[in-house]
């Protein structure tokens, strides 16, 4: 998965569990730039009678670098409080849910949202006792969810919205094939194991997720206050990642159980897949617990990829050009710590934001939304796309396949050739974006519900 | 016995601070809210406690040994974490804590 449940300690701890990052220019508000950060991994719609929420003792945070030093100069800090109306039912909703302040509607959640200026350290406080929506339970209890969702959308001030709460999950990726020995169903058949080839399945189609959404007037982010317009200005790029933090200690009691000390983080997010697959099993847990700007400690798993050893292994013979090359990647380096200078690809001037290796999602807000998006991003031809920053339809899954097996090596390294197959590394799943997505703010999708999709 | 002082509760570094340095939430010198280990102070009797009736910590406090080489102690409380050094208070904890565990067979 991008980045759900993708490290040992962080797995046992879902509320705090970063799944996804999303960084664009808003296609239908090209001024303002979209963040989102994804929690709750894996959220199956029937998720009674204790539904799926933010914790309201994990404080998150959405992270900005606006100068190119791997550290973030502003930040979002989002906190949730939970009301409930009557502790004497068991039940989540005692009726349909047909506003925010229904009274059938018996456990609540709502959120504080801040912004810290790091330099300064002004924070301002953006929203009090923000409501989110309830979650999608079914045609009797919120029969009219979008309308809940829509009024969950609240303007901030300063051109500023924000939307905290139950989205469909954005993400989609073969999961059961894939970590089943690195299996692409599409071209399964040259696999080590093979059997004959097929379709990709869509594993997260029918699941949720809960989203932190925030859009910005990019003039907001900026390291000089304006809309950038020059697309081969590093100062025109911003690094983004989303962290969750716990306090140092909690003591169990039988009542309410309290926490005291620093926070303290226990995720992080900024490219997908990067904690994934990329760094090993022994150092995912500290790797959740440190800041981007260590990622230098990191760099030689970016650089050494394990994966791009193993592909030559599960598809014997596929590969050869792959698994003869010994030297460091320094195409995935740039793509992850840093950023791609201009003139390394072909039309694309470039998110490379300096020299500090950090695992931030790099946007370079000088270019507008594409007209029509490739979902294929970069690899694609489209500049608008990951890894410049992350759409909520990219399919980062065949983007970092595809690198990882040297689909743009040649463009840091004109000694190597790809291999003529890796064109062919796809996982095979294509969402219905007009059903699965929307067009306008959060852009995540209705989430499922429960009495329609219970199965899952 | 012995009491330290020279930490305090207030004065230590927001987390947000935290990001703006090596990024180490591990590192005392540079986590948030961690005070720097101070050497503990002998005080020869319990008459000499300040009073306790003022003070609010606003939510429970913790202690914890972070080193039994070091008697380093770990207090959290509030939004930080103090650490100090007081060896004859880790000696009695320990004592005690090896106590009931004998106890307990």
């Amino acid at each position: 998965m991008s980045s759900h449940r993708e490290a040992p300690e962080i797995a046992k701890d879902p509320v705090a569990d970063s799944t996804d990052v999303y960084a664009f220019v808003s296609p239908d508000k090209p001024d303002t730039v979209t963040l989102i950060a994804n929690y709750v991994p894996l959220e199956g719609p029937a998720g009674g009678p204790n539904f799926y929420e933010f914790g309201d003792d994990v404080l998150y945070d959405i992270l900005i670098d606006n100068d190119g030093d791997g550290k973030p100069e502003i930040v979002y800090a989002f906190e949730f409080e939970n009301e409930v109306r009557n502790p004497e039912t068991f039940l989540y909703n005692t009726g349909p849910i047909t506003s925010l302040d229904d009274p059938n509607w018996n456990r609540r959640q709502f959120y504080k949202v801040t912004r810290i200026e790091m330099r300064s350290g002004r924070e301002i406080v953006l929203g009090r006792h923000l409501s989110c929506p309830p979650n999608n339970i079914g045609p009797r209890s919120t029969p009219k969810y979008e309308d809940l969702a829509n009024a969950a959308i609240h303007n901030v001030g300063d051109g500023v919205k924000v939307f905290a709460g139950q989205r469909r999950e954005g993400f989609y990726v073969d999961l059961g094939s894939i970590f089943d020995l690195g299996a692409l169903r599409p071209v399964q058949n040259l696999h080590l194991i093979p059997m004959p080839a097929g379709p990709g399945v869509d594993a997260t189609k029918d699941l949720n997720v809960h989203s932190i959404a925030i859009q910005i007037p990019i003039s907001q982010l900026t390291a000089n206050g304006r809309k950038p317009t020059d697309r081969t200005d590093p100062k025109s790029c911003i690094g983004v990642y989303t962290a969750a933090f716990r306090r140092k200690a909690t003591i169990l009691n039988e009542n309410r159980d309290v926490s005291t000390g620093p926070w303290f983080q226990v995720s992080r997010l900024g490219n997908p897949l990067f904690n994934e697959v990329i760094v090993p099993m022994g150092d995912k847990d500290r790797w959740n617990r440190t800041q981007p700007i260590q990622d230098r400690e990191f760099a030689k798993y970016v650089l050494k990829p394990e994966l791009a050893k193993l592909l030559p292994v599960l598809y014997p013979g596929v590969f050869s050009k792959l698994a003869a090359y010994t030297k460091p990647r320094d195409d995935l380096a740039a793509i992850l710590l840093t950023g791609i200078p201009n003139g390394v690809v072909p039309g694309f001037p470039g998110n490379f934001t300096g020299k500090p290796q950090a695992d931030l999602l790099r946007v370079n807000l000088a270019i507008p939304p594409a007209a029509s998006p490739n979902r294929l991003g970069l690899l694609g031809g489209d500049i608008a796309g990951f890894p410049n920053g992350r759409r909520v339809a990219d399919d980062v899954v065949n983007i970092e396949l595809q690198a990882v097996a040297g689909a743009v090596l040649n463009l840091v390294d004109k000694t190597f050739t790809p291999d003529a197959a890796v064109g062919a590394v796809d996982q095979g799943v294509t969402p219905d974006v007009n059903d699965r997505y929307q067009k306008s703010f959060p852009y995540l999708g209705t989430p499922k519900d429960g009495f329609h999709t219970p199965a899952n | 016995m012995s009491v330290t002082t020279g930490v305090g509760i207030a004065g230590g570094l927001g987390l947000h601070k935290l990001l703006m340095g090596d990024g180490s939430q591990a590192t005392p010198a540079a986590a948030a809210g961690i005070a720097p280990a101070a050497a503990p102070q002998p005080m020869s009797s319990a008459t000499q406690l300040p009073s306790l009736d003022a003070v609010r910590l606003g939510g429970p406090m913790l202690i914890h040994i972070r080193d039994l080489a070091t008697a380093e102690i770990g207090m959290l409380v509030g939004t930080q974490e103090l650490v100090y050094r007081d060896p004859e208070l880790v000696a009695r904890l320990v004592k005690t804590a090896a106590s009931a565990a004998q106890a307990e067979g």
